[in-house]
Protein backbone atom coordinates (compact mmCIF):
# COMPACT_ATOMS: atom_id res chain seq x y z
CA UNK A 1 0.00 0.00 0.00
CA UNK A 2 2.75 2.46 1.01
CA UNK A 3 4.73 1.29 -1.95
CA UNK A 4 1.84 2.01 -4.35
CA UNK A 5 1.48 5.47 -2.84
CA UNK A 6 5.18 6.11 -3.31
CA UNK A 7 5.08 5.03 -6.94
CA UNK A 8 2.03 7.21 -7.53
CA UNK A 9 3.79 10.17 -5.91
CA UNK A 10 6.88 9.68 -8.08
CA UNK A 11 4.69 9.41 -11.20
CA UNK A 12 2.82 12.60 -10.29
CA UNK A 13 6.13 14.41 -9.64
CA UNK A 14 7.56 13.21 -12.97
CA UNK A 15 4.36 14.24 -14.73
CA UNK A 16 4.59 17.70 -13.15
CA UNK A 17 8.23 18.07 -14.23
CA UNK A 18 7.38 16.98 -17.79
CA UNK A 19 4.41 19.39 -17.92
CA UNK A 20 6.54 22.20 -16.51
CA UNK A 21 9.25 21.58 -19.10
CA UNK A 22 6.65 21.40 -21.87
CA UNK A 23 5.14 24.71 -20.78
CA UNK A 24 8.57 26.35 -20.52
CA UNK A 25 9.53 25.07 -23.96
CA UNK A 26 6.18 26.19 -25.44
CA UNK A 27 6.57 29.71 -24.04
CA UNK A 28 10.29 30.07 -24.73
CA UNK A 29 11.03 33.43 -26.32
CA UNK A 30 13.44 34.13 -29.16
CA UNK A 31 16.99 34.52 -27.92
CA UNK A 32 19.61 36.84 -29.39
CA UNK A 33 22.87 35.56 -30.87
CA UNK A 34 24.91 36.57 -27.79
CA UNK A 35 25.64 33.05 -26.59
CA UNK A 36 26.21 31.56 -30.05
CA UNK A 37 29.62 30.66 -31.46
CA UNK A 38 29.65 32.31 -34.92
CA UNK A 39 30.22 30.13 -38.00
CA UNK A 40 32.16 33.02 -39.53
CA UNK A 41 33.81 36.28 -38.55
CA UNK A 42 33.63 38.34 -41.71
CA UNK A 43 33.66 41.88 -43.13
CA UNK A 44 30.27 43.19 -44.36
CA UNK A 45 31.60 43.59 -47.92
CA UNK A 46 32.92 39.99 -47.95
CA UNK A 47 29.61 38.63 -46.60
CA UNK A 48 27.67 40.35 -49.38
CA UNK A 49 30.23 39.08 -51.91
CA UNK A 50 29.64 35.50 -50.74
CA UNK A 51 25.90 35.86 -51.40
CA UNK A 52 26.16 37.73 -54.69
CA UNK A 53 28.76 35.27 -56.04
CA UNK A 54 26.89 32.05 -55.13
CA UNK A 55 23.63 32.52 -53.28
CA UNK A 56 22.91 28.80 -52.80
CA UNK A 57 26.37 28.12 -51.34
CA UNK A 58 26.14 31.16 -49.05
CA UNK A 59 22.64 30.10 -47.93
CA UNK A 60 24.01 26.69 -46.99
CA UNK A 61 26.94 28.21 -45.13
CA UNK A 62 25.28 31.07 -43.26
CA UNK A 63 21.47 30.82 -43.15
CA UNK A 64 19.98 30.28 -39.72
CA UNK A 65 23.45 30.40 -38.18
CA UNK A 66 25.21 33.03 -36.08
CA UNK A 67 27.53 35.23 -38.13
CA UNK A 68 29.84 37.93 -36.78
CA UNK A 69 30.14 40.84 -39.17
CA UNK A 70 32.31 43.97 -39.08
CA UNK A 71 31.61 47.09 -41.09
CA UNK A 72 31.06 50.83 -41.26
CA UNK A 73 27.59 52.03 -40.25
CA UNK A 74 25.70 53.62 -43.15
CA UNK A 75 22.41 54.29 -41.36
CA UNK A 76 20.63 53.54 -38.09
CA UNK A 77 16.85 53.51 -37.77
CA UNK A 78 15.19 52.95 -34.41
CA UNK A 79 11.41 52.62 -34.82
CA UNK A 80 9.03 53.14 -31.88
CA UNK A 81 8.24 49.42 -31.88
CA UNK A 82 10.48 46.57 -32.94
CA UNK A 83 14.23 46.21 -33.27
CA UNK A 84 16.74 48.89 -34.29
CA UNK A 85 18.09 48.44 -37.81
CA UNK A 86 21.79 49.06 -38.37
CA UNK A 87 22.80 49.12 -42.05
CA UNK A 88 26.42 48.41 -42.87
CA UNK A 89 28.31 49.65 -45.93
CA UNK A 90 29.41 46.98 -48.40
CA UNK A 91 30.99 49.08 -51.15
CA UNK A 92 27.90 48.33 -53.26
CA UNK A 93 25.34 51.19 -53.25
CA UNK A 94 22.44 48.82 -53.99
CA UNK A 95 23.08 46.12 -51.39
CA UNK A 96 23.84 46.45 -47.70
CA UNK A 97 24.23 44.18 -44.71
CA UNK A 98 21.18 44.91 -42.52
CA UNK A 99 21.47 44.05 -38.82
CA UNK A 100 18.34 44.02 -36.63
CA UNK A 101 19.08 44.36 -32.94
CA UNK A 102 17.31 44.80 -29.62
CA UNK A 103 20.66 45.68 -28.03
CA UNK A 104 20.14 49.13 -26.48
CA UNK A 105 23.55 50.26 -27.73
CA UNK A 106 22.52 49.76 -31.38
CA UNK A 107 20.42 52.94 -31.41
CA UNK A 108 23.44 54.95 -30.19
CA UNK A 109 25.50 54.06 -33.29
CA UNK A 110 26.11 56.80 -35.83
CA UNK A 111 26.87 56.72 -39.56
CA UNK A 112 30.60 56.26 -40.05
CA UNK A 113 31.13 54.24 -36.84
CA UNK A 114 33.02 50.97 -37.21
CA UNK A 115 31.11 48.19 -35.49
CA UNK A 116 31.14 44.43 -35.05
CA UNK A 117 27.81 42.67 -34.57
CA UNK A 118 26.81 39.06 -34.22
CA UNK A 119 23.40 37.86 -35.41
CA UNK A 120 21.48 35.06 -37.09
CA UNK A 121 21.65 35.20 -40.89
CA UNK A 122 18.20 35.16 -42.55
CA UNK A 123 19.48 35.23 -46.14
CA UNK A 124 19.85 37.54 -49.13
CA UNK A 125 17.03 39.60 -50.60
CA UNK A 126 18.78 42.61 -52.20
CA UNK A 127 20.49 43.00 -48.81
CA UNK A 128 21.97 40.38 -46.50
CA UNK A 129 19.83 40.27 -43.34
CA UNK A 130 21.10 39.42 -39.85
CA UNK A 131 18.54 39.24 -37.03
CA UNK A 132 18.62 39.24 -33.22
CA UNK A 133 22.06 40.85 -33.30
CA UNK A 134 24.21 41.83 -30.35
CA UNK A 135 27.01 44.35 -30.51
CA UNK A 136 30.37 42.63 -30.03
CA UNK A 137 32.46 45.82 -30.16
CA UNK B 1 20.29 33.81 -59.85
CA UNK B 2 20.48 37.48 -59.00
CA UNK B 3 17.11 38.38 -60.45
CA UNK B 4 16.36 40.88 -57.69
CA UNK B 5 19.59 42.81 -58.23
CA UNK B 6 19.08 42.88 -61.95
CA UNK B 7 15.47 44.01 -61.46
CA UNK B 8 16.49 46.80 -59.13
CA UNK B 9 19.26 47.90 -61.48
CA UNK B 10 16.79 47.82 -64.36
CA UNK B 11 14.32 49.74 -62.22
CA UNK B 12 16.93 52.42 -61.58
CA UNK B 13 18.28 52.69 -65.10
CA UNK B 14 15.26 52.13 -67.33
CA UNK B 15 13.27 55.24 -66.33
CA UNK B 16 16.03 57.46 -67.67
CA UNK B 17 15.90 55.58 -70.98
CA UNK B 18 12.13 55.35 -71.24
CA UNK B 19 10.53 58.45 -69.82
CA UNK B 20 7.07 56.85 -69.89
CA UNK B 21 7.99 54.25 -67.27
CA UNK B 22 7.30 55.13 -63.68
CA UNK B 23 8.59 52.68 -61.14
CA UNK B 24 8.20 52.33 -57.42
CA UNK B 25 10.14 50.11 -55.06
CA UNK B 26 10.68 49.26 -51.41
CA UNK B 27 12.88 47.03 -49.30
CA UNK B 28 10.75 47.52 -46.15
CA UNK B 29 7.38 46.02 -47.08
CA UNK B 30 5.29 44.44 -44.32
CA UNK B 31 3.93 40.92 -44.66
CA UNK B 32 1.90 39.43 -41.81
CA UNK B 33 0.20 36.08 -41.63
CA UNK B 34 -2.26 34.80 -39.09
CA UNK B 35 -3.48 31.34 -38.23
CA UNK B 36 -6.59 31.29 -36.04
CA UNK B 37 -7.91 28.13 -34.41
CA UNK B 38 -9.91 27.56 -31.21
CA UNK B 39 -6.70 26.20 -29.63
CA UNK B 40 -4.36 29.09 -30.38
CA UNK B 41 -3.74 32.06 -32.62
CA UNK B 42 -0.37 32.35 -34.31
CA UNK B 43 0.91 35.49 -35.97
CA UNK B 44 4.17 36.17 -37.77
CA UNK B 45 5.50 39.39 -39.25
CA UNK B 46 8.17 40.26 -41.76
CA UNK B 47 9.02 43.92 -42.42
CA UNK B 48 11.80 43.37 -44.94
CA UNK B 49 9.82 42.45 -48.04
CA UNK B 50 11.28 43.83 -51.24
CA UNK B 51 9.03 44.91 -54.08
CA UNK B 52 9.19 46.64 -57.44
CA UNK B 53 6.01 48.03 -59.04
CA UNK B 54 5.91 49.35 -62.59
CA UNK B 55 3.08 51.81 -62.90
CA UNK B 56 2.95 51.84 -66.71
CA UNK B 57 2.55 48.07 -67.14
CA UNK B 58 1.11 47.23 -63.70
CA UNK B 59 3.84 44.60 -63.24
CA UNK B 60 4.67 43.88 -59.62
CA UNK B 61 7.17 41.64 -57.86
CA UNK B 62 7.48 40.93 -54.16
CA UNK B 63 10.08 38.77 -52.37
CA UNK B 64 10.46 37.82 -48.70
CA UNK B 65 13.01 35.82 -46.78
CA UNK B 66 11.12 33.06 -44.97
CA UNK B 67 13.58 33.19 -42.06
CA UNK B 68 12.75 36.87 -41.56
CA UNK B 69 9.23 36.03 -40.33
CA UNK B 70 9.22 36.70 -36.60
CA UNK B 71 6.90 34.83 -34.25
CA UNK B 72 6.01 35.49 -30.62
CA UNK B 73 7.38 32.14 -29.51
CA UNK B 74 10.70 30.56 -30.47
CA UNK B 75 9.15 27.11 -30.85
CA UNK B 76 6.65 28.37 -33.45
CA UNK B 77 9.43 30.02 -35.44
CA UNK B 78 11.57 26.87 -35.30
CA UNK B 79 8.70 24.63 -36.43
CA UNK B 80 7.80 27.08 -39.22
CA UNK B 81 11.36 27.17 -40.58
CA UNK B 82 12.50 23.61 -39.99
CA UNK B 83 9.36 21.53 -40.50
CA UNK B 84 6.84 23.51 -42.54
CA UNK B 85 8.40 25.90 -45.06
CA UNK B 86 11.88 24.27 -44.87
CA UNK B 87 13.55 27.66 -45.18
CA UNK B 88 17.04 26.18 -45.49
CA UNK B 89 15.92 24.51 -48.71
CA UNK B 90 13.51 27.24 -49.87
CA UNK B 91 14.78 30.53 -48.40
CA UNK B 92 12.41 32.86 -50.27
CA UNK B 93 8.74 33.37 -50.92
CA UNK B 94 7.98 35.33 -54.08
CA UNK B 95 5.06 36.81 -55.97
CA UNK B 96 5.19 37.91 -59.60
CA UNK B 97 2.17 39.36 -61.29
CA UNK B 98 0.23 42.39 -62.40
CA UNK B 99 -2.00 44.96 -60.74
CA UNK B 100 -5.09 45.94 -62.74
CA UNK B 101 -8.05 48.24 -62.22
CA UNK B 102 -6.27 51.59 -62.35
CA UNK B 103 -4.66 53.86 -64.89
CA UNK B 104 -1.29 55.50 -64.41
CA UNK B 105 -3.15 58.83 -64.61
CA UNK B 106 -5.30 57.87 -61.60
CA UNK B 107 -2.26 57.63 -59.40
CA UNK B 108 -1.09 61.16 -60.08
CA UNK B 109 -3.82 62.50 -57.78
CA UNK B 110 -4.48 61.66 -54.12
CA UNK B 111 -7.13 59.02 -53.52
CA UNK B 112 -7.86 55.40 -52.86
CA UNK B 113 -8.21 52.95 -55.72
CA UNK B 114 -9.55 49.39 -55.60
CA UNK B 115 -7.38 47.09 -57.66
CA UNK B 116 -6.97 43.41 -58.47
CA UNK B 117 -3.64 41.60 -58.20
CA UNK B 118 -3.12 38.51 -60.33
CA UNK B 119 -0.02 36.39 -60.60
CA UNK B 120 2.02 33.50 -59.30
CA UNK B 121 2.84 32.92 -55.64
CA UNK B 122 5.81 30.68 -54.84
CA UNK B 123 6.27 29.25 -51.34
CA UNK B 124 8.13 26.09 -50.33
CA UNK B 125 9.24 25.64 -53.94
CA UNK B 126 5.63 25.32 -55.14
CA UNK B 127 4.09 27.91 -57.50
CA UNK B 128 0.34 28.54 -57.54
CA UNK B 129 -1.78 31.17 -59.28
CA UNK B 130 -3.15 33.86 -56.98
CA UNK B 131 -5.79 36.54 -57.45
CA UNK B 132 -6.44 39.03 -54.67
CA UNK B 133 -8.31 42.27 -54.16
CA UNK B 134 -6.24 45.20 -52.98
CA UNK B 135 -6.13 48.94 -52.50
CA UNK B 136 -3.69 51.51 -53.83
CA UNK B 137 -3.64 54.73 -51.86
CA UNK B 138 -1.96 57.89 -53.06
CA UNK B 139 -1.63 60.24 -50.11
CA UNK B 140 -1.47 64.05 -50.50
CA UNK B 141 2.33 63.99 -50.33
CA UNK B 142 2.42 61.65 -53.34
CA UNK B 143 3.44 58.53 -51.39
CA UNK B 144 2.02 55.33 -52.89
CA UNK B 145 0.75 52.69 -50.47
CA UNK B 146 -0.50 49.25 -51.43
CA UNK B 147 -2.51 46.86 -49.27
CA UNK B 148 -3.80 43.41 -50.12
CA UNK B 149 -5.05 40.40 -48.20
CA UNK B 150 -5.45 36.83 -49.35
CA UNK B 151 -5.68 33.28 -48.07
CA UNK B 152 -3.00 30.63 -48.36
CA UNK B 153 -3.71 26.95 -47.74
CA UNK B 154 -0.55 25.17 -46.50
CA UNK B 155 -1.57 21.95 -48.27
CA UNK B 156 -1.63 23.75 -51.65
CA UNK B 157 2.07 24.43 -51.20
CA UNK B 158 2.91 20.90 -50.16
CA UNK B 159 3.42 21.99 -46.53
CA UNK B 160 2.71 19.04 -44.28
CA UNK B 161 1.44 19.69 -40.76
CA UNK B 162 1.96 16.73 -38.39
CA UNK B 163 -1.16 15.22 -36.81
CA UNK B 164 -0.08 16.23 -33.31
CA UNK B 165 -0.43 19.95 -34.07
CA UNK B 166 -2.99 19.68 -36.87
CA UNK B 167 -5.67 21.36 -34.75
CA UNK B 168 -3.32 24.17 -33.70
CA UNK B 169 -2.75 25.41 -37.24
CA UNK B 170 -5.51 26.79 -39.43
CA UNK B 171 -6.22 25.14 -42.77
CA UNK B 172 -6.49 28.64 -44.23
CA UNK B 173 -3.82 31.18 -43.32
CA UNK B 174 -4.70 34.88 -43.66
CA UNK B 175 -1.92 36.88 -45.29
CA UNK B 176 -1.76 40.68 -45.29
CA UNK B 177 0.71 42.68 -47.36
CA UNK B 178 1.25 46.40 -46.70
CA UNK B 179 3.78 48.25 -48.81
CA UNK B 180 4.80 51.89 -48.83
CA UNK B 181 6.58 52.50 -52.12
CA UNK B 182 9.28 55.01 -52.89
CA UNK B 183 9.40 56.42 -56.41
CA UNK B 184 12.56 55.50 -58.30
Amino acid sequence: MRRTKLILLVLVALGAIAAGYGLWEYNRGLSDAGAEEPVARIEASALLQEFSADEAAANARFNGKAVQVTGIVKEVTAPAAGPTTVSLETGDPLSLVICESDDGRAAQLKAGNKVTLKGFCAGYNLDVLLQRCVIVE
Amino acid sequence: MKTERILLLAALILPTLLQAQVRFATRNGHVTFTSETPLENIEATNDKATSVFDLSSGAVEVAVLMKAFTFEKALMQEHFNENYVESDKYPKGTFKGTVSGFTAGDLTKPGSYNVTVTGDLTIHGVTKPLTAEGTLVVDPTGVLKAVTTFIVKPEDFDIKIPGLVRDNIAKEIDVKVQIEYQKL
